[in-house]
């Protein structure tokens, strides 16, 4: 694509407007004097550089919070807190020590980053809702501490007077000098954010279910950005309080921590630059209505953040998105793809380039008869009800092993047992050799267990190729890594999986989007991505048009034989069940009634009874003429 | 540690929490029937607050004033209130959390500098009337009359609730909507406006905590947001959604308060102890002593 | 042409869509439920009966199709609105206001009857079909046993005094005793001109009611057959059975 068309993208848009705001941000300086000969009477270029200084700090600051909210889906209100700390770090310091303010600069991070470490650590003992709260109880506890211990943090006068060392007295190199500062940490962040690490935490915030499934300790990633982001937080305080000469306890007070989040908000969460554009939004709000209408400017931003939260959420950059697509929706252009996919996915499968990319095993490889999963004497109970009951049963590798049950029968139950998604009071479950009984289902994926939900459990708005890319970099514990490019890993193999199941067209498109046939072939791209050698899948089918059924069914028997791949369901549908099962376990309040081939099922009259009830069974035999 | 003290530091932590009681009550309850966090509750007191004492000194007459203040403010707050819910909350229900604190939060702002903006940026108080004011002497102590009205404002507001929530038509509607909002739908009731109602409730319980507590202590720009934090953690501790909940969250963060000043070595930190265990109760049993675990 | 008033339907589907979000669940569904008439709604777990009934009641957003509760069409109003205008909706599982008392469960529902003169239902009158619930009138509801909260379920719906009640699975779990009772309310109701709509996975008691049944399968209407014809047929064997 020519350079100048690739700018007319979203995408290109946005690294233009990142461009601007970098090269502004860079000529600051001259831009303010120039402005100030051009209008001396409102314009001062000193206090203009002073308030470029406070933007700056405020975008570490957005952006280090963004970390946890646009990325991970973290709501904290306890960043106020490490800001703080990160003030009162360069303060105590150069108080108590008289060290200057650059040590006090460096140990910042760490001091914040410490403090973060813990508080992120007990935070996270509660979730969502609850874990929000928490954070603010904390950053009230910081606040508090602050604000009494008068003999070491000067109490609720703060500390003042602070000197910065001389290089630092003039305001342009002032400016400079913390722009390098938040330039490194930006830069630093941006890399993080693009590495595999990050890649896990959009994993993360997308679907934690689904990132636990394809390998993620999802507590271990949270409670690591909690704890780089406090880092950068506290960083941003150092340097506030390096330019303001000051720290003081309001800064941890926890309706602070809603600055960032309205700068975030304001800039956009889905970009990584967005609450920096954000932050320079904001101050200049604050300093030309707020300077002289304080109260009229509380109103309008709070009326700015009312309906972006209203309209258009994800900020300032999506609502310009909307308006760009209505634009082009009235002129009759069309959009650069189709927004939906229209379930083409399963038409298109190829089961021959499937199997060029994973070579169909011999015979004896496939069916070498060994049982892969045997569950022995599984049991769990809710209350007073017995769900699972003593259940086992064997699963035999390259079996395709069909659970079916009247409802209530404990066939969910049975499958999150499984899957590590509850624990089981009593029993065994060993899966190749190995007991795994009780395992988390983040460790599951690593023995080869894949499941795909009863609703399908993707990565919406992570594109489809992501979705298998970042998959991938989860199972082969690549997601460890803090550098390198997420989006370059696997993307090879990634593609060539997606043609092969029918998604190569749609891979850039947002998997959200895709039809529902479409994601459960995307989620059997994943689970084939991920070397799966047990799918259980959880009433596969459930709303799925008759022709998509007839489509999955196909692929399923086409790919699973070939692939040697075992495969655990559940169903309803018993023209699945009977097309491509070969053994079928028939559950019955919590039990294993039966067990056998399909046919000897079907020709069970008990399994009759337990489904059409004690009803005389005529004539059967028009059954199987109509099957015919 | 004499007699009169203890009295003393008890009476000081049940006036305290009487005031927190109506506060959060009404936070409690919206949360429990719309499930949704106000981060503007605090404004709506503190409108109240601002309003009464605006009245008061406008009449000079402290007790025509108080009287009117309590009939005009919750009825203006309540009114606000019935206009957050339907043109900012309904297009809110069901989506993230995160959109609902922020577009409180947003009303936050505005109120703020509303309050900036009509009643001034500075400070009031205003002496109670002269019926309740006064002092009734415990010992070597005179403990203000007026704070004996607020606990028994207080109770007498408990009271009212309960016979709201147990007794009347509109009460078993909002039990039902606590517990089944759909197979409230499903049964005729129109569960739209019992939430406008609701919200309304919650507002107006705000606004009393406001009139309440204006002749007690100075009426400031910042009450918004310390009344919230403890309104806060008293749920949290008590369990969102419960009324026994919050009157005991209630009694336990008053009481902690009072206490935590009386000693010398504890005094600093009494406004941390009710954070603290806002936090231990988080990580331990985050539905609070009366909520419910599946309530959020 | 006559109107005969007794055989207009009191409920009336037609292209009935319904989307749980990228799911689509119930397809161009349409059925009638004549005044007096019991139909019965057969089908296997997730062939989307519940999913059909929610949608006609107005409970999922996203649905569309046309449904019309005696000649009156209510389509586009809001769920409570449908049960103010005569359709009661008695979910699976026996739900119920678990901290409200019996009572309390009962007269949330109360509504005035239309049809002038006509003596609708009141606490009493639901109290005089279930005797035990007079009994238990003041316990929660949440500390009643499965058939007992299936009882108040039902009533609940009777004290909507509805034009057509729909009837989600309400023998799950009952003892044999029970379902009798229910199926000998059914017949009561059927009396009274009241439309049934019964959905099913337990069909014996549910054909031995019914005057007509309707099979659905991967949300849609794969046959419908009169109740005698259905107890015998294929159809039966094929939809519901192994």
């Amino acid at each position: 694509m020519p350079a100048l068309t690739r700018l007319r993208t979203p995408e290109g848009m946005r690294w233009v407007a990142a461009g601007l705001l970098v090269v502004v941000a860079f000529t600051l300086p001259p831009l303010a004097g120039l402005l100030e000969t051009i209008l001396p009477d409102t314009i001062s270029a000193n206090f203009t550089l002073i308030l470029g200084t406070s933007a700056l700090v405020l975008a570490l600051w957005s952006v280090s919070y963004n970390l946890m909210l646009g990325y991970t889906g973290m709501v904290s209100f306890a960043h106020a807190a490490y800001y703080g700390i990160g003030a009162y770090t360069v303060a105590l310091l150069y108080q108590d020590l008289h060290w200057s303010v650059l040590p006090g600069l460096v140990l910042s991070p760490l001091v914040a980053g410490l403090v973060g470490l813990v508080t992120g650590f007990i935070s996270l003992r509660a979730v969502r809702l609850y874990f929000s709260l928490l954070t603010l109880a904390i950053s009230q506890v910081c606040f508090v501490i602050a604000f009494e211990w008068y003999s070491f943090t000067g109490g609720d006068n703060g500390i003042h007077g602070i000197s910065p060392p001389d290089f630092l007295l003039n305001p342009t190199v002032q400016y400079y000098f913390v722009g390098a500062v938040v330039s490194v940490c930006l830069l630093t962040m941006f890399l993080l954010v693009r590495s595999p690490f990050g890649a896990a935490l959009l994993a993360i915030r997308e679907n934690r279910l689904r990132a636990a499934a394809v390998g993620l300790n999802v507590k271990r990633y949270e409670l690591a950005v909690f704890t780089v982001s406090a880092a950068f937080a506290g960083v941003a305080g150092a340097l506030f309080a390096i330019y303001d000469l000051q720290a003081f306890p309001q800064l941890m007070y926890w309706t602070e921590s809603a600055h960032p989040v309205v700068m975030t908000l304001l800039g956009g969460s889905g970009t990584f630059l967005g609450p920096a554009l954000g932050a320079a939004v904001y101050t200049g709000l604050q300093n030309s209505i707020g300077r002289t209408f304080p109260a009229q400017f509380d109103i309008v931003l709070g009326a700015i953040v009312l309906g972006v939260v209203l309209v258009a959420p994800g900020g300032l950059g999506s609502a310009l998105d909307g308006i760009r697509r209505l634009a082009a929706r009235r002129s009759g252009s069309r959009g650069p793809a189709k927004q939906d996919s229209e379930g083409d996915a399963l038409v298109r499968i190829d089961v021959s380039k499937i199997l060029a990319i994973r070579p169909a095993k011999s015979q004896a490889e496939r069916s070498s008869g060994g049982t892969l999963l045997r569950v022995e004497g599984l049991s769990k109970r809710f209350g007073g009800l017995k769900a699972v009951d003593g259940v086992s049963l064997d699963v035999l590798e390259g079996r395709r092993h069909a659970v079916i049950g009247p409802n209530g029968a404990g066939k969910s139950t049975l499958f999150n047992l499984l899957t590590g998604q509850i624990r089981p009071d009593a029993g065994k479950v060993v899966f190749g050799g190995v007991d795994i009984t009780g395992r988390r289902p983040h460790q599951l994926s690593r023995f080869g267990i894949g499941r795909a939900f009863q609703i399908t459990n993707i990565f919406p708005k992570l594109t489809v190729l992501q979705n298998l890319q970042y998959s991938m970099l989860a199972h082969r514990g690549d997601t460890v890594r803090p550098f390198g490019i997420a989006d370059r890993r696997y993307r090879d193999e990634a593609m060539q999986l997606l043609e092969a199941v029918g998604l190569g067209p749609a891979f850039a498109l947002q998997a959200g989007l895709l039809s529902h046939g479409d994601q459960r072939a995307l989620e059997l791209a994943i689970s084939l991505a991920l070397g799966t050698r047990l799918l259980l899948l959880d009433e596969p089918t459930a709303g799925m048009s008759p022709y998509e059924t007839k489509r999955a069914m196909e692929l399923v028997n086409g790919v699973v034989a070939q692939q040697g791949l075992t495969l655990l369901f559940c169903e309803h549908d018993m023209d699945i069940v009977f097309g491509i099962a070969d053994v079928v376990t028939v559950m019955h309040q919590g039990r294993v009634l039966a067990e056998g081939t399909p046919e000897a099922i079907r020709s069970n009259p008990e399994v009759q009874r337990i489904y059409l009830g004690d009803v005389e069974l005529d004539a059967p035999q028009t059954e199987a003429g109509a099957r015919a | 540690m004499s007699g009169s003290t203890l009295a003393l530091t008890v009476l000081a932590g049940l006036s305290e929490a009487s005031v927190l009681f109506l506060v959060a009550s009404g936070l409690s309850l919206v949360f429990g029937a719309l499930r949704v966090i106000n981060m503007a509750h605090g404004s709506l007191y503190m409108v109240a607050a601002f309003i009464t004492t605006a009245i008061v000194q406008f009449l000079a007459q402290p007790a025509i004033g108080f009287l009117l203040a309590l009939v005009i403010a919750p009825a203006v707050v309540a009114l606000i209130g019935a206009l957050i819910e339907v043109l900012v909350l309904r297009r809110l229900y069901g989506r993230e959390h995160l959109l609902q604190l922020l577009a409180t939060f947003a009303l936050t702002l505005v109120f703020a500098g509303g309050v900036r903006i009509i009643f001034g940026s500075y400070n009031r108080s205003i002496r109670p009337p002269e019926l309740l004011s006064g002092g009734v002497s415990l010992g070597s102590f005179i403990f203000p009359t007026y704070k004996f009205f607020l606990m028994f404002a207080a109770l007498v507001v408990a009271a009212a609730l309960y016979v709201l929530l147990y007794r009347t038509t509109l009460g078993r509607n909002i039990r039902a909507a606590v517990a089944d909002p759909e197979l409230l739908n499903a049964s005729g009731v129109n569960v739209a406006r019992l939430f406008t109602t609701v919200f309304m409730i919650g507002a107006g319980l705000a606004a009393l905590g406001g009139v309440l507590v204006s002749p007690d202590q100075a009426v400031t720009g910042g009450m918004d947001t310390d009344v919230l934090v403890a309104a806060f953690a008293i749920s949290v501790i008590g369990g969102l959604g419960s009324l026994m909940g919050s009157f005991v969250g209630a009694l336990i963060v008053g009481l902690a308060t009072s206490f935590g000043i009386l000693f010398p070595q504890t005094s600093r930190w009494s406004l941390a102890f009710i954070f603290v265990l806002m936090a231990v109760v988080l990580m331990l049993r985050p539905w609070g002593l009366f909520g419910r675990p599946e309530a959020t | 042409m006559h109107r005969r008033r007794r055989l207009a339907p009191v409920l009336e589907v037609s292209n009935l869509q319904v989307r749980y979000g990228k799911s689509h669940v119930v397809f161009d569904l349409g059925l009638k439920v004549g005044a007096g008439e019991v139909l019965a709604l057969l089908g296997r777990n997730g062939a989307g009966k519940t999913t059909t009934i929610m949608g006609i009641v107005g409970l999922i957003g996203g649905t569309t199709g046309r449904v019309v509760i005696d000649g009156v069409e209510v389509g586009r109003w809001p769920a409570f609105r449908r049960a103010q205008a005569g359709i009661a909706y008695v979910p699976s599982g026996a739900r119920c206001f678990a901290p409200l008392t019996v009572a309390e469960n009962l007269q949330i529902a109360a509504r005035a009857t239309r049809n002038g003169g006509a003596p609708g239902w009141t606490v009493e009158r639901v109290y005089e079909v279930f005797p035990k619930l007079q009994e238990l009138r003041a316990n929660l509801a949440g500390g009643l046993s499965g058939g007992e909260r299936q009882m108040l379920a039902v009533g609940r719906g009777l004290m909507l005094n509805p034009k057509v009640i729909l009837l989600d699975e309400p023998t799950e779990g009952l003892a044999p005793v029970i379902v009798q009772g229910l199926a000998g309310l059914i017949r009561t109701l059927k009396e009274k001109g009241v439309g049934i709509l019964l959905a099913e996975q337990n069909h014996q008691m549910a054909l031995k009611v019914a005057d007509r049944a309707a099979f659905i399968e991967k949300g849609r209407i794969a046959a419908e057959l009169p109740a005698a014809e259905a107890r015998t047929s294929d159809v039966l064997h094929r939809i519901l059975g192994v």
